[in-house]
Formats: C-alpha cells, structure tokens, sequence
C-alpha cells in the first residue's frame, strides 16, 4: 500500500518535472492568463497596518526601566560610545537587565551604506546600533545567549526609544568577539515589526511560576534551570535536562516555546536549551520578538524537529 | 531545440528515475525529517550561474494557512531564493508566509508576514540550523513587494543582501555559497512529518501588481546595479500535484490548492 502510494506520487511528480518553454498561444496560455489576471484585480491592495503602533500612542515604559534610569551608575561596565546622554543612559538602564558580561559595547550613529528609512515597511529612522558581544569562555555554543543579548537590547531600545520620543532606531549590527580578541561581523539589519507592542507585563515571580508549571507537568524533563533577563519586560531563559532529547523534541519539536515557555510572541524574548542527562547541550533556540529573529544551534545529526526549515535535498534533488 | 534545452531534457529523465527511487525510499522506510510540498519554478547551473534572484509577488486576498498531519500545524510560505544542494544547506530566501507551526526559531504568525530566512555557516559540523527574521506584517489583503535576494560585494564571496521594494533589509555574513545551485520561484508547506502531503491555502502572483519586477535572475552584484535576465525557461515545481503553476511565461499564478477560490483546476 505504501509501496504503490510512493509510486503514484513518483509519477505525479514525474509528470510535473518538465522544462516549460514560454508559450502564451495556446488554450492552456488563456487559462493561466485568466488566472493572473483574476488573482490580480481580486482585491484593491492594502496599506501597511500600523494599528499596533497607533495603540501604543498612550503606553509608557515599564516602572522597573524608570527606576534604573534613575540611577545612572547602572550597566557602567557596558562601553556606549555616540548618541545623546538621554540615549546612553537608556542603553545602560536596559543593559542593567541583561547578564552582565554577555555584551562589550554599544555604538549609537548613523545607519551602514546602503540602508535607509523606508516608512511604507514601518521603517523609521536614521540612528542605528552597533552592539559587540562577547564569546564566554568554554562552550562555544554558550554565545548564543551573547547575541540573543543583540537582538534583546536592540528591539528594547528602538521601542523604549519610541515611547520616550527619542530618535527612532532603524536597525543594528552583530558584531561577535571572540575569546582571542578577534571580531567578526555577523551581519546588518533594519527592525521592521511594530514598536511598542504589548508584551506580556508579568513580573518575574509570576512568570516563574507560570513557566515552572509548564516545565513540571512535561514528562521527560529531568530538572530545569530558569532566569528572566529584563531589558524592558521580562524574558526567560530554560535550561532543561532531559531524559531524552530525541523523543522530546519528537513531541515538541514543532512548537518548542510553545511547550516550554508559552508564547514566545508575546514574551520579551525566549532562549531554551536542552541538554541530555549528561549535561551536554544538544539545542539551543532563541528568539527576540522586538526584532523579529530567531535562531539557535542544534548538535549534529539530532533529528531536526522545527516546520519551517527548508531541505535542500527537494523532490527533484539528483 | 537549443544546446540548453537538449541537456536539460536529458537531465528531467534523470530526475524522473531519481525522484521514483528517492520516493519508493521514503515511502518504504519515512524519515524523521521535516518534508515540505513545493510548488512554483526553479532554475539550475544548467541555465547559468546565478549570484541574485527578484521578483514582484502579489498576496493573496486571504491569509496563507499551512495544514500539517500531526496537529493541523505548519507554515506556508511564498518566496524567492537561492540555495546550495550539495553539503551543509545553504540557502538564502525572501518572501512572505504565515506559521501556525513554529518557523524555525521564530515562533508563529497568523497573518501574511514578509520573511528572511538563512543558514550561517558559523558552524561548519552541526546540523543545519536556520536563522530567521519576520519583518512587516502587512495583513491579509492583496499586496504587492519587490523581493530581491543576492550577493552584495566582490570582497566578501558569501555575503547576500535582502532587499524589499529595493529597500536593504538585511545583509548576514558568511552564508557559505556564492552562486546558486537552485534559483526559485516557489511557495511551500512544512510540516515534521515524513509527508509530501502537508497542505493548507496559499497563493502568489509573480510580477503582479504595479511596478512590478518579474522573476529574474542575475550574475552581477546587487548593489553595483547589475543586468538582470528574466527567467523564461524553467523546471515546474509541483511537490504533491495539487498546486496550480501558470506558465512560466510572466506573470505567473502559483497557488494551492488546484480547483479552489482563485486558483483554477486547470
């Protein structure tokens, strides 16, 4: 059954597999004009929705960045070159949340060649981040927190920057130290999601308790580790032992946060790691919602469990 | 028939040979692995060697649904890119998708989101492990954006720059390919399960819209104001048979599934 199901779609697919030369004469050349044009005059297209930022008119920052912006000897071993007072005072206010040592510098000016504002993608601005972080010592996969500290300072400061009326943040670089004292680029990017959305306000305690349930009542996890870095709101980290990585992931692979710390979309961002009984990282996912990107690290030859990857070995691979 | 168009010809059959094997494989023994359904067209080194790839893509009047097996979960896209098929994955993408499935690492998205999608090669043993960025949400009405995805500089042979409406959006290091092995036109389901069966709604217009850019391809640099070729001839990418790919003559109409609203069965 199996057998002559593959073998159906074989043909399917092999039937599929033909060069098309371009031909618009013919009967099946008027139906996909048809198509295009029917697909095409279907709707008048839409502007950008920015309602979210609309809403965000009346919100404040969070009492627990006012406060740190008050004492201004806070996140003083961060070096934060460029930029106005106001600006540096709150790159250290949101740094103080962040673990110390995971960032090395913080550089605010102009944009790199080739980027600009483009409002109509709610690209605003033309003050742009440098932001250095630092490769901890031992597991060289541990930098992953380091540069999930990039994307958390960075989104945290173009919105903090929004709702205080500061010059809007465009984008950031990653740049990467490494334990020799070499940097590398790891790349240039606008921010394109809403500022100031409303992430979840819960404190710390409250989110360790809601996190700490879920972790609980998840069968094969052997012990877990949290901590909430708070650049803005609070994010969490997971570490978990497991007492099988492969049928963990079978299970969650596809919606990892999900099943760990809940909406990651709603979170100030999320980083969960996994580990086996012997203490060995096997995965690391991180994802900051302010700026929009995840990413992370998987041990070789671990099943790889997350939709959304994409094969290079497509049907038609030789 | 063309030098090109011989070989290629040559090259389906081998496809067809290959592709029943590699089928008959999965369906006797299925993989652990996630298993997308494309459909739309690609190109191969066979036309030309490919450093960037653009096109307009129109969105569909609906927000894209991604159905998978397991939990009614996926992700589906709609996109441009460029990727390596031999050795670590390398790939290199831009489109829009909604993910009621986590998308990599990037949690979901219930509407039309314009997307980045690639792989580093900060690691060069570990399993393939894909770095991800949703830019606008732009919602579920017909919009139409220029994605571009290609090298950026001479200097650096792996870098590539994202761009949208001819806006940089990103530009990551280290890609670790610099020329195309496939060039595509495509949208796509994911979903884990060893299926190629993973559907749901989804629809693109290429080189719709005002303004718009077909899909073409270029060797130069994007930036230093390359030529680009519009692609005229390519493979049909048809993962399960159920997507309905117009003609490749452009504009063309990539939607899923064939027969319902706005996407005709023939």
């Amino acid at each position: 059954m199996v057998l002559a199901g593959a073998l159906a779609v074989s043909l399917a697919v092999a039937v599929s597999a033909t060069v098309v030369v371009a031909s618009t004469g013919s009967r099946e050349g008027k139906a996909d004009r048809d198509a295009v044009n029917a697909f095409a005059s279907a709707h008048p297209p839409a502007s950008v929705d920015n309602a979210l930022e609309r809403a965000a008119a009346t919100r404040e920052l969070p009492e627990r960045l006012v406060q740190r912006l008050a004492s201004p000897t806070l996140g003083g071993q961060l070096q934060v070159e460029g930029g106005t007072p106001r600006q540096q005072a709150l790159v250290r206010a949101i740094a103080a949340g962040l673990p110390v040592g995971d960032l090395v510098s913080v550089g605010i000016a102009g944009p790199p060649g080739g980027f600009r504002e483009a409002p109509e993608l709610q690209e605003y601005g033309e003050t742009w981040l440098t932001i250095t972080a630092a490769e901890p010592a031992g597991d060289p996969h541990a930098g992953i927190r380091a540069l999930w500290a990039v994307e958390l300072l960075a989104g945290a400061f173009r919105d903090a920057s929004f709702l205080e009326g500061m010059p809007a943040i465009l984008g950031r670089t990653i740049l990467y130290r490494r334990q020799d004292g070499s940097t590398e680029r790891r790349g240039d990017g606008v921010i394109a999601v809403p500022r100031a959305q409303p992430f979840d306000p819960a404190s710390s305690s409250v989110m360790e308790a809601r996190v700490a349930a879920r972790l609980a009542a998840l069968e094969d996890v052997v012990s877990f580790r949290l901590s909430f870095p708070t650049p803005m709101n609070v994010a969490v980290v997971a570490d978990l032992t497991l007492s099988s990585p492969e049928e963990f992931l079978d299970k969650h692979g596809n919606a990892l946060f999900d099943a760990t710390v809940g909406d990651a979309s709603s979170l100030e961002g999320a980083l969960v790691k996994l580990y086996d009984s012997g203490g060995k990282l096997v995965r690391a996912s991180a994802y900051a919602p302010r700026t929009g990107m995840g990413f992370g690290w998987s041990e070789p030859g671990l099943r790889m469990p997350v939709t959304g990857r994409i094969p290079t070995t497509p049907p038609l691979h030789e | 028939m063309t030098h090109n168009q011989t070989h290629a010809a040559a090259s389906v059959w081998r496809r067809i040979v290959l592709t029943a094997v590699l089928l008959l494989t999965l369906g006797a023994a299925p993989s652990a692995k996630a298993f997308p359904n494309f459909g739309g067209w690609y190109i191969d080194p066979n036309c030309c060697v490919v450093t960037g790839t653009r096109a307009t893509i129109q969105s569909p009047p609906y927000n894209m649904q991604s159905n998978g097996w397991t939990n009614g979960q996926g992700i589906a896209l709609m996109r441009v890119g460029l990727s390596k098929l031999s050795g670590d994955g390398a790939i290199a993408q831009i489109g829009f998708g909604t993910a009621q499935a986590q998308f990599d690492n990037c949690g979901t998205k219930s509407q039309n989101t314009i997307f980045i999608e690639w792989k580093p090669s900060y690691y060069p043993d570990d399993t393939p492990f894909y770095t991800c960025v949703w830019l606008t949400t732009f919602g579920a009405t017909q919009t139409f954006h220029k994605y571009t995805v290609g090298r950026v500089a001479a200097t650096c042979q792996s870098c590539f720059g994202f761009y949208v409406n001819g806006s940089l959006q990103f530009q990551p290091q280290e890609l670790g390919f610099s020329s195309s092995e496939r060039t595509f036109a495509a949208g796509e389901f994911s979903d884990k399960n060893p299926s190629l069966h993973a559907g749901g709604v989804a629809a693109g217009c290429y080189g719709c819209g005002s303004g718009e850019i077909r899909w073409e391809r270029t060797s130069g640099l994007i930036g230093n104001n390359p030529s680009w070729t519009q692609v005229w001839q390519a493979y049909n990418w048809n993962g399960d048979g159920l997507w309905r790919v117009s003609s490749v003559a452009q504009p063309f109409l990539v939607c899923y599934p064939r027969g319902i609203a706005g996407c005709p069965a023939n």
